[in-house]
């Protein structure tokens, strides 16, 4: 069984692509109990598979923010996101960096990608919950 | 218990102001309030230092920044207040519970904290025009001498360019102009590019009149430009209703009595009765003065004056500026940082006044994005979190935020009610409708397509414009209009409630018109001037 403490590293690893401290797989599991971010049966099922299958993570991240931008899953992969941004040694990869123009191709492409991803999330979350129902 | 001379009710920008000028007239003041703080002191927490060494140093930043109920996160429809940080949480606490309100078409931000909606106000301070000043029902040249008196009173600043007559006008008692940071100096110089342009299509910019020390002021700071201003007043640079309470406290006339939520009023030949729910004890207790002076807010004054006069199931009205945020893309500013020191309060404000009359004028402040996190934007990009923060983190040195407000006019699908209900404290509940004629939907969306074009020309794309709902502008106005007869649910000229003897209204309650410019140094100045007339009232044995 998945643990809070796995769960939040699996999300810092999706989110800043590093491990996280105990302190804050914590803050984390506190957050999640104290923010209402309870999964209904058919978000948790989705949400295990998630776990399970961590690269499937960014595919389903991006086709809810299409299919349903405010779900459950969601919210708890934007809670590790606000304790991440909110933690001094991870800091510098939220704050703002000077970038040439040399940035924006590479930019553009990861943004064609993100939008690749949502149509193909989106056609998962259709799967997943159709052939589930 | 022995009658003060004045009891006021609340403890914001109004309420603070009034009782200012009975205090130093040397009358004794009682100033009821609920008065909530922020308990768990999020400022004591946060070190000395600008935001963004902080954010690379502090590793006790979470406390303030999500809050340690993590209050910061909020998921869903942006909704009214949503953006408050931690620190400044307890304006909206006890809301629902102490003030319900009904309402399916508006949702409005009411406060019980100390020092009131004031304690998160943006420190905005624009001059009304003397036509948008008789239009509200307010004598100009009593209001010029408010204005004076309140600039003197909290120090604002003043920049002498185009928004001048928008912004401190013709004031005398104001101070250096504050320093805008690198976005805004960008977009500023392609304004005075265009200005020609968009002058004549009604549009003007300048630096934003404030509420902020750019020089010491007594115990208070000149702003160090640190960015925090969302998170704390430590420094004392932006003026907060409370610091004037605080100082107050220190005169032996005043008394400020927390934790009374006000019930209701009774009058008899030469004294008003107060009636309060502690909101520790519940029991109920009661406070006696000469005069009364009501500076709970537009709602909270209506929800007294109503319950008081037993006037349930009856309809006033109710003004609130039509709101809208828009984040904006300056190109030129893509990639670039701005490391200089800033402030986090709007830094540039564009006036629509199409006519050239000062008069309707519309009012756009232009906020950078700092000190307010990825992770709230995050959220309204339909990408996964990971992608939209690549986006973000590049586009936030670009982004402008226009909070646009719009003026507003009284019409019979906005209106207040009181109802019984069996609410735990009050026993009712104020019911709200607020909604558009057709006439006003299409003139908002004329006004708000044309400050797009104006954004447009200045190279600047907006990107979303974010309808937040009715009542989200904060600004609330009119349901107790000024009126020159002794009409009942009206002012008279000078705030007394008609009908009454001695209860007066400081607040907002009496403007029959609510210009766009934000209200908060106008209902500042009124209220000054409705103490100024108690006082005269008192004088004369009235």
């Amino acid at each position: 069984m998945l643990t809070h403490e796995h769960e939040a590293n699996i999300l810092a690893n999706y989110l800043i692509r590093k491990p996280i401290s105990s302190e804050l797989a914590e803050r984390y599991q506190n957050a999640i109990q104290t923010v209402d971010a309870a999964l209904d049966p058919r978000e948790l099922r989705l949400w295990k598979h998630c776990l399970k299958h961590p690269v499937l993570l960014s595919y389903i991240d991006s086709g809810m923010a299409l299919h349903n931008s405010f779900s459950r899953i969601r919210k708890r992969i934007y809670i590790m996101f606000c304790i991440l941004e909110t933690t001094p040694d991870y800091a510098g990869l939220f704050l703002p960096k000077k970038r040439s123009l040399w940035y924006v191709p590479g930019f553009l492409f990861d943004m064609g990608i993100a939008a690749l991803k949502g149509i193909a999330g989106l056609i998962i979350i259709k799967i997943f919950y159709n052939g589930r129902n | 218990m022995a009658a003060t001379d004045f009891i006021v009710i609340g403890s914001g920008p109004s309420g603070a102001q009034a009782a200012q000028t009975l205090v130093e007239s040397g009358y004794s003041v009682m100033m009821l309030d609920v008065g909530f703080t922020d308990e768990k002191q999020y400022e004591k927490q946060m070190p000395d230092g600008d935001f963004t060494s902080l954010r690379t140093s502090d590793k006790n930043q979470h406390h303030y920044l999500l809050g340690d109920e993590f209050e910061s996160i909020q998921w869903g429809k942006t909704q009214t207040g949503a953006q408050l940080t931690p620190a400044r949480r307890h304006l909206i606490k006890g809301i629902n519970v102490l003030s319900p309100l009904f309402s399916k078409t508006f949702q409005p931000m009411e406060s019980f904290a100390y020092g009131g909606l004031g304690a998160g106000w943006g420190i905005g301070c624009c001059v009304f025009s003397d036509t948008e000043l008789e239009k509200a029902g307010l004598d100009p040249s009593r209001m010029h001498e408010g204005y004076e008196t309140v600039a003197k009173r909290i120090g604002i600043t003043g920049s002498k360019d185009d928004a001048q007559p928008y912004t401190f006008a013709q004031l005398t008692n104001h101070l250096p102009g504050h320093t805008i940071d690198e976005n805004s100096k960008s977009l500023f110089g392609k304004y005075l590019k265009k200005r020609g342009q968009l002058n004549k299509k009604g549009f003007y910019m300048g630096k934003p009149s404030i509420a902020l020390l750019t020089k010491d002021k007594g115990s208070r700071k000149a702003t160090s430009y640190n960015d925090m201003d969302f998170y704390s007043d430590k420094e004392l640079s932006a003026y907060r209703p409370w610091m004037t309470i605080e100082e107050l406290k220190k005169n032996p006339n005043f008394n400020y009595t927390n934790k009374q939520l006000v019930l209701r009023f009774e009058e008899n030949e030469t004294l008003v009765k107060v009636t309060t729910i502690d909101i520790s004890s519940r029991g109920e207790k009661t406070f006696h003065a000469s005069k009364l002076l009501i500076a709970a807010g537009v709602m909270g004054t209506a929800r007294i004056v109503l319950r008081s006069l037993n006037a349930y199931d009856t309809k006033i009205p109710i003004l609130c500026n039509e709101y809208r945020y828009a984040p904006c893309i300056q190109w030129s500013r893509l990639g670039k940082i701005d490391t200089a020191p800033r402030n986090s309060f709007a830094q540039l404000a564009l006036f629509h006044d199409e006519t050239g009359k000062n008069e309707d004028v519309a009012m756009a402040s232009l906020y950078s994005y700092g000190s307010l996190m990825l992770f709230r934007l995050i959220k309204e990009a339909p990408l996964n979190m990971r992608a939209a923060a690549k986006l973000m983190r590049y586009l936030s040195p670009a982004i402008t935020i226009l909070g646009i407000h719009l003026p507003d006019h009284p019409s019979d699908k906005k209106h207040l009610e009181l109802v019984k209900s069996d609410n735990e404290w009050s026993n009712d509940t104020l019911h709200a409708e607020f909604s558009l004629t057709d006439q006003e939907t299409k003139a908002v969306r004329e006004r708000l397509s044309k400050f797009k074009s104006a954004m447009g020309r200045l190279n600047c794309t907006l990107l979303k414009m974010i309808d937040p709902g009715h009542g989200s502008s904060i600004h609330y106005a009119g349901s107790l209009p000024f009126s020159d007869e002794e009409k009942p649910l009206r002012l008279q000229r000078n705030g007394r409630l008609s009908g009454t003897k001695n209860v007066y209204v400081a607040d907002s309650s009496g403007f029959a018109y609510l210009p766009a410019k934000g209200i908060t140094f106008s209902l500042m100045a009124n209220a000054h001037n409705v103490a100024a007339n108690a006082i005269n009232d008192k004088q004369n044995g009235r």
